[in-house]
């Protein structure tokens, strides 16, 4: 996906300038509905999930009375087997999931650049973090972030920590491919020239042109961060049971299949929303990045 | 050819040493004793001080390594701690039912993704191609244990086609097992429908680009035998990518699945082990996963060599 931007100023024909092609990516990428649709109600659920909750009162709140009750104008989505507003549920839920999703995504990127930079910078350290990277990102992830929960105890830091060793790998893979990449073009040889350090060139030349594909694989982490998470509370290994999440809501709805079918159908539908949003994001703006990678 | 194997021994080792090493060096640096938090509240001093010693916890963290490194080599992976039984004994029984349901959804997942994933590369721009790369964007969206959910709810609670849990063995019959394990099996199939469809149509969309397609299609192929012959053919040796990498994670796949179906397989023996913080069955259990993903990368290598053999000269990427 980087092609684009590498072989264009050595002169491969007619393609346009890296500075005409980057400035009009935005415009392009906001000139899809696809994008807009889903950038759009990716942030009603970030705004909803952020501030919904010091409206929307006590999630732990039961009331014997109201056990089990269907979607109604009280309880939009209907209330579960201890009589708690799913509503409110779901929307603590998002504001847990989606504070892991961002936190990973952070970490991520921050350690990530600095794993991969490293490794671009220094040869002889290249091949040792490259050979970790690779172990940790062949082997499959919740295998690992299971393990690691259970050796560092259930909770919001340790499902954030846990996860950020699985996928730190993953955007230091990324800013390392790239920084050697952009290492071989003539403008650094003219850097060099003029008198840069090596450290100057590192940080103004090349880590700026590792910013966009830093941005796709942060949010590539955030998507699956927030699977993960899910996936980790459902089964009961994730964040604490206090906690509400859309993972545990729906271990939660295990028993109910039959009788309360909202009690499986909201959770899982705002997780696969947040999810299937970021995720139509990403396929859009790496189409507008490279449009031969137009394909799926 | 041997040195070919040689070589991707070499860069496949640390797939299985780093999650070995990251998860021994966790153990050690986490806080609280970990002979303390297996024993509980109630222990007195004298039994964690007495775990520990069988733990091998009281000596130094370097000894400690050399200790455990030298049994990783004669693959003692220590003893239960609850199931008191040796790791290694235990480990066969539990992967032999997670590989079976494996096999079943890598069946289903490459037959339903191909499907898919041709539909969403040849049909592109159509309304039946856009539903197929729909599907496989939601498909990578929709959470494993979400789609397991449904499938109970559907064909096994509103139609009782299939239990909503339990495994049956082979021994109470041919019938009762297969349906014990089919609902896993689709469970996962389902959930790596996406990764599949998508990677089947952005290699058949690379190779529509190639020169020769463009070539046949000057000369007046007809679209058909473009499609089966020329695109269709080299996409096959992609399809080897794929199922390597699905049979990597079919081990891992489990981990929620078996929750959900009470599978008694590799996921539910991690699970129970870190509810037990059983410190030598998690290793075991990661050491066996990381063992697992080299031999199946070693023969989807092996098998590319077999197939292109410009892999074994270093050129072309497997």
């Amino acid at each position: 996906m980087s092609q684009d931007l590498t072989t264009a100023p050595q002169g491969a024909g007619p393609e346009p300038t890296v500075g005409l092609r980057r400035s009009g990516a935005l415009r392009q990428a906001l000139r899809r509905p696809a994008i807009i649709i889903a950038g759009g109600l990716f942030i009603v659920i970030c705004v909803a999930a952020s501030l919904g909750p010091f409206f929307a009162g006590d999630p732990n709140a039961f009331n014997a009375l109201e056990r089990l009750q269907a979607p109604s104008l009280a309880h939009p989505f209907g209330t579960d087997n201890l009589g708690r507003d799913i509503a409110v549920r779901v929307l603590f839920g998002g504001r847990a999931s989606l504070l892991v999703g961002f936190a990973v995504g952070l970490v991520s990127v921050a350690v990530g650049s600095l794993i991969g930079i490293a490794a671009a910078m220094f040869r002889p350290v290249d091949l040792l973090l490259m050979r970790v990277v690779d172990g940790i990102m062949s082997f499959p992830i919740i295998v690992l972030a299971l393990s690691m929960m259970a050796i560092l105890g259930p909770g919001l830091q340790t499902v954030i920590i846990s996860l950020s060793i699985v996928l730190v790998p993953s955007v230091a893979r990324v800013v390392r491919g790239r920084a050697l990449v952009v290492s071989q073009l003539p403008m650094i040889d003219a850097a060099r020239m003029v008198g840069a350090s090596r450290w100057r060139i590192m940080r103004t030349y090349v880590l700026a042109h590792c910013v966009t594909p830093v941005l796709v694989q942060a949010a590539i982490v955030f998507t699956t961060a927030v699977l993960i998470e899910s996936a980790l509370s459902f089964i009961g290994a994730g964040l604490p049971p206090d906690t509400p999440s859309w993972g545990a809501s729906l271990a939660e709805s295990r028993n109910y299949l039959q009788t309360a079918w909202w009690m499986w159908l909201f959770p899982g539908l705002a997780l696969l929303a947040t999810v299937l949003s970021a995720n139509v994001v990403i396929d859009g703006v790496r189409d507008v990045l490279d449009p031969r990678s137009a394909r799926r | 050819m041997l040195s070919y194997i040689g070589k991707r021994l070499l860069t496949l080792l640390p797939t299985v040493l780093v999650p070995v090493i990251v998860v021994f060096v966790i153990i050690r640096l986490a806080p609280g004793d970990p002979a303390a938090q297996i024993l509980g509240d109630q222990a007195t001093p004298e039994q964690v001080a007495d775990l520990r010693r069988q733990l091998g916890l009281d000596a130094s963290l370097l000894a400690q390594f050399g200790a455990f490194l030298k049994r990783l080599v004669t693959l003692d992976l220590g003893e239960s701690l609850f199931l008191h039984a040796p790791v290694r004994d235990l480990i066969p029984g539990y992967a032999a039912v997670t590989l079976e349901i494996g096999l079943l959804s890598l069946v289903l997942s490459i037959g339903l993704g191909m499907a898919v994933g041709m539909l969403a590369a040849f049909r592109r721009g159509h309304w039946d191609g856009r539903i197929g790369s729909g599907i496989g964007i939601v498909g990578i969206s929709v959470p494993q244990f979400w789609i397991g959910l449904l499938l109970v709810v559907l064909l096994a609670v509103q139609l009782p086609l299939f239990p909503v849990s339990g495994y049956r063995p082979w021994s109470e019959g041919v019938g009762p097992h297969l349906q014990s394990i089919f609902l896993p099996a689709l469970t996962l199939a389902l959930a790596q429908l996406g990764i599949v469809s998508r990677l089947v149509s952005s290699s058949i969309s690379d190779v529509l680009n190639e020169p020769f397609v463009t070539t046949a299609r000057s000369l007046g192929v007809r679209p058909r035998r473009i499609r089966v012959r020329h695109v269709m053919r080299v996409v096959s040796v992609e399809i080897l990518t794929v199922v390597g990498l699905l049979l990597a994670t079919v081990l891992s796949g489990s981990v929620v699945v078996e929750n959900i179906f009470g599978i008694p397989g590799m996921g539910r023996l991690l699970f129970d082990a870190v509810g037990r913080r059983d410190y030598d069955v998690i290793q075991g259990v990661v050491l066996f996963v990381g063992l697992f993903i080299i031999v199946v990368n070693l023969v989807v290598d092996l098998l590319y060599a077999v197939v292109d053999p410009r892999v074994r000269y270093g050129k072309g990427a497997p």
